[in-house]
């Protein structure tokens, strides 16, 4: 059984073997993935598609994931899961992450198995809250 | 000028010592007198006691017993060349000792002639190891100041080629199940690992190069290509992500002779400079290129954005300790360090103030036996 059955899920990273790998990751699970190389193209993205579900490099070239955050954390009961990936070379630690509104922050190299089954949880919670 | 040494020297080597006083010598002075094939003629008691030789096993034997490998060929060269045209030499020599140990020597080496008009070399020699020690920390301090200033990047630089690395390697463990495998696919991911480790490697490998100290390290053949790689690969990072463009462009490779750890150690202060300089400004890059300035010299240039340093700036920005930074900030011994590497390598480091924008230039012989 996959975990991210159909799942619409946003990568943002400005490096595209990162890309890949998570693509491929979050593909075996079954979710539907796009990818971002910049904040600006992410954010395009947001405002046509319908994703679920970000994860998103806490820091690029010249600019943060902070502005993909605030953006996915509009409108009432459409809150989409953010995730951070990091380097531990920002200040930001998991408790501020998950105070701005992230679903979590994930300290590279992480585990992609722990990613997949953070969202598939953090899905489950929601669905359930709905209901 | 020199008349009134020979006959101190010319008396009996036991009478030497206590003679030195008389000719304002203070006792710590090693006083040498050497002929022109650099057999040793006469040495004073300190000699003897800081190289560990006895005068037996010093007079008669050639001075290239206490020679070591920190300076290249051609220092002695310049010091020969110097001393046989008649002129004095005076300069910092390194030794080695009979135990095996190194120490210093502020020498002055004057060339005249004996009493039967051959020609003789009395050297005077004050011991300074406790201050080039002093002096080697203190670069050893700066550069690891400059290192911790670039921690943050490196952390950034591996810990992403790392996700890479593990996450096609746990992929590729998910898939060796039961499953048929898809061979193009596992190929494809162990390129890609492949591929990943070696620019972790690389990282490591620049990382290593420049935290040691290099001072000791013999002088080899090396390119200049891989010597730039290793050097971006530690401050690549921190310029991508400051958004500072960082061009380099060399045609074909060279190989020079070089103390490698330590010319990456220049260029690396260099580019960190410019950053600093740089990051405020709107427009944002740095730029590296190198070519021959004539058969057997390279000329490495590093230019920045920036307009240049003002005026005292630019008369002052190679002594040791003079900063442009907030207290705590900078050493003000990286431009002083690179300037004394430079030299040590029979080079040079200068500031064009003629260009529009903030030019340094390095030029090194490509081979340190080159006259």
């Amino acid at each position: 059984m996959k975990k991210l059955e159909g799942v619409s899920t946003l990568i943002v990273d400005d490096e595209p073997f990162l890309r890949e790998v998570l693509r491929e990751c979050l593909e075996d699970e079954g979710a539907v993935v796009c990818e971002a190389d910049t904040v600006a193209s992410a954010l395009k993205i947001l405002s046509k598609s319908n994703v679920q579900v970000v994860v998103t490099d806490l820091r690029m070239p010249g600019e943060t994931g902070l502005s993909i955050l605030n953006a996915t954390q509009v409108g009432v009961g459409k809150k989409k899961p953010l995730y951070f990936l990091c380097t531990g070379m920002t200040r930001m630690t998991r408790n501020e992450a998950l105070e701005l509104g992230a679903a979590d922050l994930f300290l590279k190299p992480f585990d992609y198995e722990t990613v997949v089954a953070s969202i598939r949880t953090e899905l489950d919670r929601k669905q359930a809250a709905r209901i | 000028m020199f008349n009134i040494f020979p006959s101190v020297l010319n008396s009996s080597p036991q009478r030497l010592p206590s003679a030195l006083p008389s000719v304002g010598l203070s006792p710590s002075a090693i006083v040498t007198m050497i002929d022109e094939d650099g057999v040793i003629l006469q040495a004073s008691e300190k000699f003897c006691s800081l190289s560990g030789y006895t005068r037996d096993e010093l007079i008669g034997s050639s001075q290239r017993m206490l020679k070591c490998a920190v300076h290249p060929p051609i220092f002695f060269e310049t010091l020969r060349k110097t001393v046989e045209s008649g002129s004095i030499w005076h300069g910092e020599i390194c030794n080695r000792a009979k135990s095996g140990g190194l120490y210093w020597l502020d020498t002055t080496i004057s060339p005249m002639l004996s009493s039967e008009g051959k020609r003789q070399y009395l050297s005077i020699q004050f011991e300074i190891t406790d201050r080039k020690n002093m002096q080697s920390q203190l670069a050893q301090t700066a550069k690891l100041a400059a290192l911790g200033e670039m921690a943050a990047g490196i952390a950034h630089e591996i810990n992403s080629p790392l996700a890479i690395v593990k996450g096609k390697a746990d992929r590729m463990r998910r898939r060796l199940g039961p499953d048929t495998l898809d061979l193009e696919s596992l190929r494809r991911d162990l390129e890609t690992i492949s591929a990943t480790t070696t620019r972790i490697a690389q990282i490591i490998t620049g990382l290593r190069c420049f935290s040691r100290s290099g001072d000791n390290d013999p002088f080899l053949p090396a390119s200049l290509t891989t010597i730039l790689d290793s050097t971006f690969a530690l401050c690549q990072e921190r310029f991508r992500l400051a958004g500072v463009l960082l061009r380099c462009s060399v045609d074909g490779d060279f190989n020079l002779e070089c103390r490698a750890a330590q010319i990456s150690q220049v260029l690396l202060n260099l580019l960190s400079n410019s950053f600093d300089a740089i990051q405020t400004l709107p427009e944002k890059w740095v730029s590296v290129t190198a070519r021959l300035s004539d058969p057997r010299h390279l000329e490495i240039v590093v230019t920045d954005s920036g307009v240049g340093l003002v005026q005292p700036v630019a008369d002052q920005c190679m002594q040791p300790f003079f900063t442009t930074k907030a207290p705590g900030e900078g050493t003000g011994l990286g431009l002083s360090i690179s300037l004394g590497i430079l030299h040590s390598h029979a080079g040079t480091l200068a500031l064009d103030r003629e260009a529009t924008h903030t030019r340094f230039v390095i030029t090194l012989p490509l081979t340190q036996a080159d006259k």
